[in-house]
Order: C-alpha cells, then sequence, then structure tokens
C-alpha cells in the first residue's frame, strides 16, 4: 500500500491508543476530534475500578509517560486535528482521500497562551457541559484543564458578539469573524473511534432529570465526587447545597430499554456504580445508598469480588427492582420512588438524591461519520461488524475502534484499540524507518569547569506578571558557576530556541538552566538544543518557576522569593551534571507465541502478517484449544469455520514455524533479547532468542461433580448440549430441558464469574427453540449476564418462550433422578416459593478454569492471580502487559471471555509486540542507575525496592547488578543502598544534597 | 377558526359542566365548533376492555363521521381524544385496517382533517396570546397544580405531545389566564380511573395521594381536563377539600361568561370551588 498516513477519528482512550501504537511503529498519524480538544470521555472520570485510580497515564506502550493527551501532543508522529469532522471518504483502502471540515475555534491556537482575561470580560453565561452542566462558564471558555490543545473557544450559542474579548485579549488570538475551513488528508487506512455519548437522561422524563434538582445522572455525580470537580469531591445537593444522607442509584438507565430502542446492556454501568458507592462511602462513610438493579453484571477480571465487597459495605443495599418514577417532595426538593420489592409489594422510599446511571449510547456523530466514511451501522447506531473480526467494518480499510463496535468498559477498549492498530498495519504493512540521523558529536566537558548559562523564561505574562524576572536574572548572576544569564520569552517556540542555541556556542557555556514551565513540556524539544549545541542533554537542567512559583503564589514578592530558590536548586544541580551515554542493545526481531487457541493463532497471524517471524508453541499434538469444541456463537458466527481457517493459514504462513507438542522449559534474558528454551515431547531442546513475547496459553472448561454429572447421563454440560445440538440434533424424545447457570462459577471454589456461561446458555435455547419449538426450555440463573449487544439474544429467548428461574447460591437447586427423568426443585424468589420441574435432559453451565499455568508462570517468571489466570501489569490501563516489558497476554490465559474478545485481544498483543519489534533496537533510560561495585555489599535492599526486576544479585561478580534495559530511572534502589554503592544518573549523591543545601539556603 | 366537535358521552353526562363549559370558552375565542351530527361513544372504557374491535369500529365511526367536512376534530375529553386518535392512526397507516373499517362502517376514508385536542387547538391554532387578550379577570391568586392524568398524552409516539413526562401545555393556557403554576411530580400519574366501578379502594388511594401531594406542592386547587378525573379527584377525598377544576372552566370565569352560568358549572362539584373563588375576588 502506497499511503501509510493514518486517519484516527477520536480522541478518546480508543483513538489515542490506537494513534500512539501506530505512531510507535513509525506511521503518521492525524487524531481527529470532533471536540475542541482530545481526550474523549476518560477526563470526565475521577478513578476507575476495580482499582479506584485514574492510571490512564500508564496505558501508553512506552513507560514511564505522562499523560495520554499529552503524550499525543508531544509524539512528532502525531498530528492533532481538534474540532473537525469528516464529512467524506473517497478513495479506497491503501489510498483514501478524506475531506476534514473544520469548525471554527473563533480563537488562534497557536496565540492564545490562556491568560484568561477575555473569560473575566465575557458577560454571557452558560452551563460548563464538562461538569455536567452542574456549574456555570463564561461564553468564552477553556476547555477541561487536561484537554489538548489548551487553548480557549467560543460558545457562539451563547456569545452575543459584544467584542470584549477581543479588546481583552492581548495576543490578538480571537477572532469573531472565523470561518469554518474545510481540508483533503491523503491517507492509507481509517480508523473510527468515536466513543460513545452518555444517554441523555430526559428520554426518561419519569426519572424527573432537568426536573429536580437533586436528581443527577452519573456523569454529574462523578464530576462532584472527584476533587478535581465542581464541588472538590464534596457530595452537595443542588438545590440547596446539603449533604445528602441517602442516595439511591437506579441502574439501566437507557439501557436494556426496548421502548426507546436502547435494547442492549451498556456492560459499564453495573460497575462503575460499584465504584461511585466506593467514592460516596469514603466522603460520607454514613451515606445510605440503595441501588435499584435488574441483574447485578459483573463479568470482568476481578469485578466479582469488588462487587462483593461493595455489597457487603454497610448501609448499602441492592434491591432487585425497577424503578417506574421518581418524585419530588415541593417544599424540600427531597425525592421519593415508587417500586414492587422482592416481595411483591409496593414500596416507597425517600431519598435526598437520585443518582441515573446512564448508559453507553451510540456516538452524537454515529449516523454522519458512518455516512461519511461510507460504512454500514448495526440497528443500534454503532459499528457493523462480523463475528470474528470485531474491528473490521463494511468498507475495507476503515476500521472501528473501542466502543464503536459495542458498549465495552475501559480494558477491552484499550484491547480493540490496539487490535484496530493490528488491522491498520496488516493492511498497510509497517512503514519503512527513518534513518536514525546521526548523532551529532558532543563535545566532552567532563574535564572542563561548570560554566553555567541560566534563561529565565517570562513565558508571556505567564511568569512575568508575577515573577520579577529582572531580580532573577541578577540573582542567578550571583550563584557559583553561573557564566551567563538572560531573560527570554518564549523559549520553547522555534525561533527562542535557534537563538538559545546560539548564545550557549557564543558564550561556550557547558551547563544550561532553563527557568520556565514544568520539565514535562517542551522536554524534546530542549533536548534537541542541546545537541544542536553539542552537548549531551543530561548537561540541561530545569527550573519550574511558572507552575512552582508564578501560579503557586501572587503579590508581596513571594513568588520571585520561591523562583530564585528554584533557580538557585537547579543551578546547583546542573553543576554537578555529567554527560550520560545512550545505551542501546540490538533486538531480536522475532516473536514467541505460547499457545495455538484462537488467541495464540491469531496473534501469530497477525504478526506474520505483518512481515516478523513467530514461533508458536502449542503443548497439544492439535492446534485449536477451546475452540475445537465451540461450534457456532451467539451472533451466527462458524467457530469451526474459524478454526479450519485460522489453522489452514498458521500451517501455510510463510513467516510461522510451528512447535507442536512443545513446552517452554527454560527463559531468560530481557525484553528484546529474550532467550527461550523450547522442549519438544520427542527429541532434544532447542534455544532461540525472541524479541517479545506473547503468552496465550488459555484455560479449560470447569469441572464439577454437582447435579448428578458423570453419575445419570441426562446430565451434560453447555459444550457437550452445544456438540449435540450442531451435529446429531436432540432426540425427539427429549421434551424438557432445564439448565443451570453458574456451575463452577461464583460460588466458594471458583469466586470468579465466567463471562460467557450465559450468553452460551441463551444461544443453545434459542437453537433448542429453532430445531423444536415445541420443547420447554428452562434456565435457572443467578444472574443474567447478556451484556453488549447480546442482550438482544437474551429478549429473544424469552420472546420464544424460553422460562428464565432465578435462584440464589444459598438456595441452589436439588436434583434428583426419578423414573426415566430428573426432577429438579428451585426455590424461586418472586413467587418466594420452590418450583419443581421434571427435566428429560440437565444441561450444567459449567464455566470457565485457568488451566494448570503454575510451570508456565515460574519459567517466565510471571505472577499468577489469586485464581490462578495470569496476572497482567494493570487490569485497567494495561490489560495485555505485564510488569516485565515485551511480554503480552491475550485471550483466556488472561480471564474468561468471548471468542471475538480474545481475537481483538490477540490482535492488541500482537501489534504491541510488533511496535517493540520494529524499532531493532533497546535504548537504555538516561536516568538509569549504576553500581559501584566497591561499595556495594550484597545486602539486596535494591532487589526487593525494584519494582521493574531491574535489579539482580550477582554472586560471581559480588555486586547487585543493574538490568539496564529493565531500568525505568525511578531511582529507589537510589533511596534504600544503605553504601550509597547505587548512584542515579542526574540524581547523584552528592548533587541531591548540594540541591536540598540550596533549597534551605 | 372552525373544527368539528366531538364532545362525548362524558361531556352530556357526569361530565356536563366540561362540556358546557368547554363551549363557553371556545366562543370567547371565536373557535367556531361544529358538532358531529349522530355521534356515539368512542369505545373506551367498556367497550375496548371486552373487544378491541369494537371499539375500533365506534371511533373509526366517529373519524367517518367528521371527515366530509375535511376540517381539523376538535376533542376535549382525553378518553375519546386517545380512541379517535388511535383509530385515525391505524386508518391512515395501516391498508387492511382501512378496508375492513371502510366495509363495515360502509364509508370511504379520505385522510382530511386531523384528530386534535383542544390543548393542542388553544396552543398552536388560537395563541396564548390571544388567550391572554381575551382575559378579561385574570386568574390572580388562583395557585392551581395541572393534572393531565394518564391518557391525554400517551402513548407519546402517537399523541406527539410536547413531553411525555412533563407536559407543558395546560400550564400556558392557565398562566396566560393569570394563574399562578404550582410544579409538581405528579401531571401524569393515574388517579385510578374506570377501576372506580371494580377496585375503589385503589382508586380512593391515588386520588387521595395526589390531593395530599397537590397540597404538599402549595396548590389551593387542582385544574383537569378529564371527566374521569375529574370524578375519582372530586368524590374521593378524605378531608382535603381541595376544589378540583376543570380547564373550561377556569377558562369561562377568565373570560367572562356570566357568573350564573359559572356557578351553574360549579355547583356540580362535590368539593364546592366557589369559597375560594369568591375569598380571591373571582366570582
Amino acid at each position: 500500500m502506497d499511503n501509510k498516513d493514518v486517519l484516527v477519528i477520536g480522541g478518546g482512550i480508543s483513538g489515542m491508543g490506537t494513534a500512539h501504537l501506530l505512531a510507535q511503529m513509525g506511521y503518521q498519524v492525524h487524531l481527529l476530534d470532533s471536540a475542541p480538544g482530545i481526550g474523549g470521555s476518560f477526563h470526565l472520570l475521577d478513578r476507575t475500578f476495580p482499582t479506584n485510580y485514574c492510571g490512564i497515564c500508564i496505558m501508553l506502550p512506552q513507560q514511564p509517560s505522562y499523560c495520554p493527551t499529552l503524550e499525543a501532543e508531544m509524539n512528532p508522529n502525531i498530528h492533532i486535528v481538534p474540532y473537525a469532522e469528516l464529512e467524506a471518504l473517497k478513495g479506497q483502502a491503501g489510498a483514501f482521500t478524506a475531506q476534514v471540515l473544520h469548525k471554527p475555534r473563533y480563537v488562534n491556537v497557536s496565540k492564545c497562551d490562556n491568560c484568561g482575561l477575555c473569560a473575566e470580560v465575557c458577560p454571557e453565561f452558560s452551563t460548563h457541559q464538562y461538569e455536567g452542566d452542574l456549574v456555570s462558564q463564561k461564553a468564552i471558555y477553556c476547555p477541561p484543564a487536561r484537554s489538548v490543545p489548551n487553548a480557549y473557544i467560543i460558545d457562539m450559542k451563547t456569545c452575543t458578539r459584544c467584542g470584549k474579548c477581543v479588546e481583552a485579549c492581548p495576543q490578538g488570538a480571537i477572532d469573531l469573524d472565523m470561518q469554518p475551513t474545510r481540508s483533503e488528508l491523503p491517507v492509507g487506512a481509517v480508523v473510527l473511534s468515536p466513543g460513545f455519548e452518555p444517554f441523555d437522561a430526559r428520554r426518561k422524563g419519569e426519572f424527573g432529570w432537568g426536573y429536580y434538582p437533586n436528581v443527577l445522572t452519573s456523569i454529574q455525580f462523578e464530576r462532584m465526587a472527584s476533587l478535581a470537580g465542581s464541588t472538590q469531591a464534596r457530595l452537595r445537593r443542588p438545590s440547596d447545597g446539603r449533604p445528602p444522607g441517602k442516595i439511591a442509584f437506579i441502574h439501566c438507565v437507557g439501557s436494556r430499554d426496548k421502548v426507546l430502542g436502547n435494547d442492549y446492556c451498556s456492560s459499564a454501568c453495573c460497575m462503575y456504580t460499584a465504584k461511585q458507592i466506593t467514592m460516596a462511602k469514603e466522603i460520607q462513610p454514613d451515606a445510605e445508598i440503595t441501588v435499584f438493579t435488574m441483574d447485578v453484571r459483573a463479568f470482568g477480571k476481578g469485578f466479582e469480588r469488588y462487587m462483593d465487597n461493595v455489597m457487603a459495605f454497610p448501609g448499602v443495599t441492592y434491591r432487585r427492582s425497577m424503578v417506574s418514577s421518581v418524585y419530588q417532595y415541593e417544599q424540600t426538593k427531597d425525592l421519593y420512588v415508587k417500586y414492587v420489592n422482592e416481595q411483591g409489594e409496593f414500596e416507597q422510599k425517600d431519598f435526598d438524591m437520585v443518582v441515573l446511571a446512564v448508559g453507553l449510547d451510540h456516538p452524537a456523530e454515529a449516523e454522519k461519520l458512518g455516512a461519511a466514511s461510507g460504512i454500514a451501522l448495526n440497528q443500534w447506531a454503532f459499528a457493523q461488524t462480523a463475528p470474528f473480526t470485531p474491528q473490521e467494518t463494511s468498507r475495507r480499510g476503515v476500521f472501528a475502534g473501542g466502543a464503536f463496535h459495542e458498549p465495552m468498559d475501559i480494558p477491552e477498549t484499550t484491547a480493540a484499540s490496539a487490535a484496530a492498530a493490528a488491522e491498520v498495519a496488516r493492511l498497510l504493512g509497517l512503514p519503512q524507518r527513518k534513518p536514525a540521523p546521526a548523532p551529532a558529536t558532543e563535545r566532552d566537558v567532563s574535564d572542563e569547569q561548570p560554566k553555567l548559562g541560566v534563561f529565565v523564561c517570562g513565558c508571556g505574562t505567564q511568569i512575568a506578571g508575577a515573577v520579577d524576572v529582572e531580580a532573577i536574572k541578577t540573582y542567578a548572576q550571583s550563584l557559583s558557576g553561573v557564566a551567563y544569564a538572560e531573560i527570554v520569552d518564549d523559549a520553547c517556540k522555534p525561533e527562542g530556541l535557534l537563538a538559545l542555541g546560539k548564545t550557549i556556542e557564543r558564550e561556550g557555556l557547558n551547563r544550561v538552566v532553563i527557568a520556565g514551565c514544568t520539565h514535562r513540556l517542551y522536554e524534546n524539544e530542549f533536548a534537541g538544543l542541546m545537541r544542536a549545541a553539542g552537548l549531551n542533554p543530561a548537561l540541561l537542567e530545569r527550573a519550574n518557576i511558572r507552575e512552582g512559583a508564578a501560579w503557586a503564589f501572587s503579590g508581596n514578592g513571594t513568588a520571585t522569593g520561591v523562583a530564585k530558590s528554584l533557580v538557585e536548586m537547579a543551578a546547583t544541580k546542573a553543576y554537578y551534571h555529567q554527560a550520560v551515554e545512550s545505551e542501546k542493545h540490538q533486538l531480536q526481531a522475532r516473536a514467541l507465541v505460547i499457545g495455538g487457541g484462537a488467541s495464540g493463532m491469531s496473534a501469530a497471524l497477525t504478526l506474520n502478517d505483518m512481515g516478523f517471524a513467530v514461533d508458536l508453541v502449542e503443548q497439544n499434538s492439535e492446534l485449536g484449544g477451546n475452540l475445537r469444541t465451540s461450534y457456532y456463537t451467539i451472533d451466527g458466527g462458524n467457530s469451526q469455520t474459524l478454526l479450519a481457517e485460522l489453522t489452514e493459514k498458521v500451517t501455510t504462513a510463510e513467516n510461522i514455524n510451528l512447535y507442536i507438542q512443545t513446552q517452554v522449559t527454560g527463559f531468560s534474558g530481557a525484553v528484546g533479547r529474550y532467550l527461550a528454551q523450547l522442549t519438544p515431547a520427542e527429541g532434544e531442546p532447542l534455544n532461540k532468542g525472541y524479541g517479545a513475547v506473547i503468552v496465550a496459553a488459555g484455560a479449560q472448561p470447569a469441572t464439577t461433580s454437582e447435579y448428578l454429572y458423570g453419575q445419570n447421563d441426562r446430565v451434560i454440560t453447555q459444550k457437550e448440549l452445544e456438540k449435540k445440538l450442531a451435529t446429531e440434533g436432540i432426540e425427539p424424545s427429549v421434551k424438557n430441558i432445564v439448565m443451570i447457570q453458574c456451575v463452577g462459577s461464583r460460588d466458594e471454589t471458583h469466586p470468579w464469574c465466567s463471562r460467557v456461561c450465559c450468553s452460551h446458555a441463551i444461544k443453545n435455547a434459542l437453537k433448542l427453540k429453532e430445531q423444536s419449538p415445541q420443547t420447554n426450555v428452562y434456565v435457572l440463573y443467578r444472574e443474567m449476564r447478556t451484556y453488549g449487544f447480546m442482550e438482544a439474544a437474551y429478549q429473544q429467548a424469552r420472546d420464544a418462550g424460553v422460562i428464565f428461574l432465578r435462584y440464589d447460591l444459598p438456595q441452589k437447586p436439588q436434583v434428583t433422578e426419578i423414573g426415566e427423568g430428573l426432577r429438579i426443585v428451585t426455590t424461586e424468589p418472586i413467587i418466594g416459593g420452590q418450583v419443581a420441574l421434571q427435566a428429560d435432559l440437565l444441561v450444567l453451565s459449567t464455566g470457565i478454569e485457568p488451566g494448570e499455568n503454575g510451570p508456565l508462570a515460574e519459567t517466565l517468571n510471571l505472577p499468577l492471580d489469586e485464581d490462578g489466570f495470569f496476572q497482567e501489569d494493570h487490569p485497567k490501563m494495561r490489560p495485555l502487559d505485564f510488569t516485565r516489558p515485551g511480554i503480552f497476554v491475550a485471550g483466556l490465559a488472561h480471564s474468561p471471555r468471548h471468542i471475538y474478545e480474545s481475537i481483538a485481544q490477540a490482535n492488541g498483543a500482537a501489534v504491541r509486540a510488533a511496535a517493540l519489534l520494529s524499532k531493532q533496537e533497546t535504548t537504555a533510560k538516561t536516568t538509569r542507575v549504576t553500581v559501584n561495585p566497591r561499595l556495594c555489599s550484597l545486602c539486596g535492599l535494591c532487589v526487593e525496592a525494584c519494582p521493574y526486576s531491574a535489579r539482580v544479585l550477582d554472586y560471581e561478580e559480588r555486586v547487585a547488578q543493574v538490568l539496564t534495559d529493565l531500568c525505568q530511572g525511578c531511582g529507589v534502589c537510589a533511596m534504600v543502598c544503605p553504601n550509597k554503592a547505587t548512584q542515579q544518573h542526574s540524581f547523584s549523591h552528592k548533587q541531591m544534597l548540594a540541591t536540598i543545601d540550596a533549597a534551605l539556603g | 377558526m372552525r373544527y368539528t366537535y366531538y364532545p362525548g358521552c362524558t361531556a352530556e353526562s357526569t361530565a356536563y359542566e366540561f362540556g358546557r363549559s368547554t363551549e363557553a370558552a371556545c366562543e370567547a375565542l371565536d373557535i367556531e365548533l361544529i358538532e358531529l351530527d349522530d355521534w356515539n361513544c368512542c369505545g373506551a372504557t367498556s367497550a375496548h376492555s371486552m373487544s378491541l374491535q369494537l371499539n375500533y369500529e365506534l371511533s373509526a365511526r366517529t373519524v367517518g363521521l367528521g371527515q366530509e367536512s375535511r376540517l381539523d376534530m376538535a376533542v376535549a375529553c382525553p378518553g375519546c381524544y386517545q380512541r379517535v386518535l388511535n383509530s385515525d392512526h391505524r386508518l391512515r397507516t395501516d391498508e387492511e385496517f382501512r378496508r375492513e373499517m371502510e366495509k363495515v362502517l360502509d364509508f370511504q376514508y379520505n385522510g382530511q382533517g386531523k384528530i386534535r385536542h383542544l390543548l393542542d387547538i388553544l396552543t398552536n391554532d388560537i395563541s396564548l396570546d390571544t388567550v391572554r387578550e381575551k382575559t378579561i379577570k385574570p386568574l390572580k391568586g388562583l395557585k392551581p397544580v395541572v393534572y393531565y392524568g394518564c391518557v391525554l398524552v400517551r402513548p407519546p409516539a402517537l399523541t406527539g405531545w410536547d413531553d411525555p413526562e412533563h407536559p407543558v401545555l395546560m400550564d400556558g393556557v392557565l398562566k396566560a389566564l393569570g394563574a399562578e403554576i404550582m410544579p409538581w411530580s405528579h401531571k401524569v400519574d393515574c388517579c385510578g380511573a374506570s377501576l372506580a366501578l371494580n377496585r375503589s379502594d385503589i382508586v380512593k388511594t391515588l386520588s387521595n395521594q395526589l390531593v395530599d401531594d397537590a397540597l404538599e406542592a402549595g396548590g389551593n386547587c387542582l385544574v383537569t381536563i378529564c371527566g374521569m378525573c375529574h370524578i375519582n379527584l372530586d368524590t374521593r377525598q378524605k378531608k382535603q377539600n381541595l376544589p378540583i377544576f376543570y380547564l373550561t372552566e377556569l377558562m369561562g370565569l377568565a373570560f367572562g361568561s356570566p357568573v350564573k352560568e359559572v356557578e351553574k358549572w360549579m355547583k356540580k362539584h362535590v368539593i364546592d370551588g366557589r369559597p375560594l373563588l369568591r375569598s380571591l375576588g373571582l366570582l
């Protein structure tokens, strides 16, 4: 394919994830967002479940990193196109022309420096959408703090064009006559990740949102409970500012609602409600919380435990009942709801606040976007995709990322966004890497006396407005080692950088201090400046006198005093700076995939299609894993066809070496150059090197001896039924079939939800009804967890006459043999009594349990979770990664999941591996640590402290070695080293003590 | 403005004052109502509970009676409105249904003229400005809660009502008449409706709840536009003594209908609203 540029539409978690991965592989990515800045929905969230913190910063492929929005702005391969829409997509895969409409912002982004004078003079108010309309803002406003680009924008619906802001703007950035413009982007592929729209609660008028002040959406509640929100994590009733003592949460607002046409499950609301309850209880421990729910759908990894924990909080009650209306007392603005309780009686309960758990609706611009990009949408206006290709839309070269395929939670979104990047790479092939620029010759300054230059940046008025920069300059000149000081303005701009470089050379400086903004900004630019001036970038120090002084203090010279202190510390530290050589390692451009099931084969094929050599290891004699016993999917996919296709492709693929009946028995090395020992069942072990590894070791069906399984041949598992239905069919004598859910899931021995069993029961029940409509099918369930679009099949099953009876864990159904058949007695909570069913066939929905992962985990030195599945680095933001870099996880080895989810995860893991392998070499961090072997006493404290397993005891050399590939430069080991044998580059002991002295002044 | 007019049976019997005040209010607004000739029951309540077919035939006949004039049909009773609207919708959209009805009722459906509720006509054809202009006795001091009942707005897909859970059309008219609307949550709740006949206990509970809620909201009266609601709310009160008015009665009052006439309407209520109106100087 000729054009390797990529257009990614939507800059939320998904779009940013795709963009970062593609950028890492060298693609030029245009990241377009219809909002004024990228970021999407995630920055509305105060924190995420099940970790209870934000953690967005760790989602990026390269660690450590800042917030992905900021990283996107800094990435030279990502070109942000804010406030724009796709109007048409012409051409074909590999040679598209995207017609883009740029909406007028009325503020020139490159001129705006966020001083805010415009908003001060603006007389018009509207509500602040970002804060869920809970607070007001001006017609000219700055989008949320973390949005990129960070510049003001005018809401023309509110603006009266009075022109006061134009007069007030010192930069002349405001243009009220700005017109929409259009441009054309030639791209090879397009990824659509417009995300979702929170359901508009106005459409459920009976809950009174927009009419009753104390009815909030979950978004509003999230902002209220957020420390960064308008109330700074204080729960306050909008009507009177009083803390709410009794709070109700109502589930499924805009989800599972046939009347509205939203007859799907939004997948995330049950869990985010549980998270919001945790937040509410932290803020207000005595809050009484009632949740009105249909089913509690905690189907993700670790969710069952999280939910159990929340349900056990004192003062938290879950009521299995839907609320028909919310009413308001007009005098107090208190609320009351009426509902039917589990005993079938009407109840009425008063609340101080009601929170509506709004669902994930299709993106607002879905239909427009679908038409513009020429793809088909499904009945819910999400992207139409096929059962086993969740990222492929109806148009070749246009892919769906994130929740545009189906409402989903963040881990699935992260995997799907990577999978979309994988599809792009498979289609376009990898871009030619630009040859690395010849390293500029760096002057060796180790023998020179420190000769410091201090550049004090006024940052427009941002610093100069609060700090006396002249005084800072004078003060800097008085500091030891300082040979030169100067006031500069806008050091970050290209012309500013050029001037700085010239000064450094002219004055013969060998250490540089830039006093200006935070070191997080313009890192690459300033490193480039140093190199251009012939200096090692480690000889630069930054003093943050903007955020640290000018913005934090005002008046009475405090800011200037603090800034002086900061500059003195920076100059002292810079005085001791030494050059740090960058350490590089050659990389093995081959991947190892462990496991030959759906995930392993998909991952191997994706890598193969991108041109990477792959070794695929399967311990059994045949490929396929659990796919071998799957016949059809709930959405009509044929699993056996998929199995045949994958097996055929894997066996004939050019770049894949198959190792059947082979196990990984040894493993060592570091990212980019792992060494694995592969031992076949017969024959000699083999040692091979790998740049990256994908663990797709699968899992196994849970076994059971409950409910007469193994004793009576009328008792079979759901998988056995599926095989029967797909092959010979059910015997005509079978008239009554009972299914029992959660066998081997969600109990004492298996405290997790197996995620797939509910929809497996539904798909088999539907197949039964299709083959013989007269057969009675009863499903005994605890909670139907048909999330996403599978909910529609649940409804279909009910319509087809399948009877669903709920049971609770303490009262499991009782099964006895009677004559030729079986008798099942279950306690039905709604009628409050026992129901006896006669069955010709009893089908057990046995769950999924981890395989024998212990030996493999030990060999690879990877952690398992408490249930025995492989433990990823972070359940939310890094679902594909292990803490050990260069090793990825996919499929059932991670946790129970559907085939299409495994495929997305496998493709995601493959592209993560590909991004690594395409680099050819790995570079060690410049802030890494070194060890003085003479001082090291082998005490091992550093080994314990290191979060990255980068420190190991070497008994031969008698020193605690540093694995430089693994070292992330965090400095924790340097802190704990009692002998100061460990020293961190740019943070040496001597340097830090001197800096502290300077601070204490 | 000319409309055909379908009063419905309650307007001639239990809600006699509703029918007469509707006619008086319309006259004041220069709305000419041409009463359908030989009209029949709309098919609500007993008919559609026993036989949907009968219900459709009855209301389709009503549609047929009005269509010759090609005028829109004005309906004030929510039950009649919903039934006739429903039939008209099916006649318009369901070919088979239309053929069947045309055969049974021996007429040709021409699709001319829409089925319109009085509130829709007041707001969209007459305009609230006109209502305001015609008001010679503003309802100052009257603090009604506005009660639409459960039938009028539903199903929203058919009625196309402004906001099916929080309708505002009647609020608008009352405001134009000079009343001070008391907001409340129960605009479209159910009063118990025809359960009055077989489960009066339910009606008693629901209606009294509504009356209590009206008082809690600070209302000094409740305004409805449904004969069924009026009966339930007016006759089932424990001791709250909350006057229940028809919107049209208050329109007549505000537009200057003779006091004697207004008294004649209001005398029919179980809870006498006249002392309240007198205390406000409106009677």
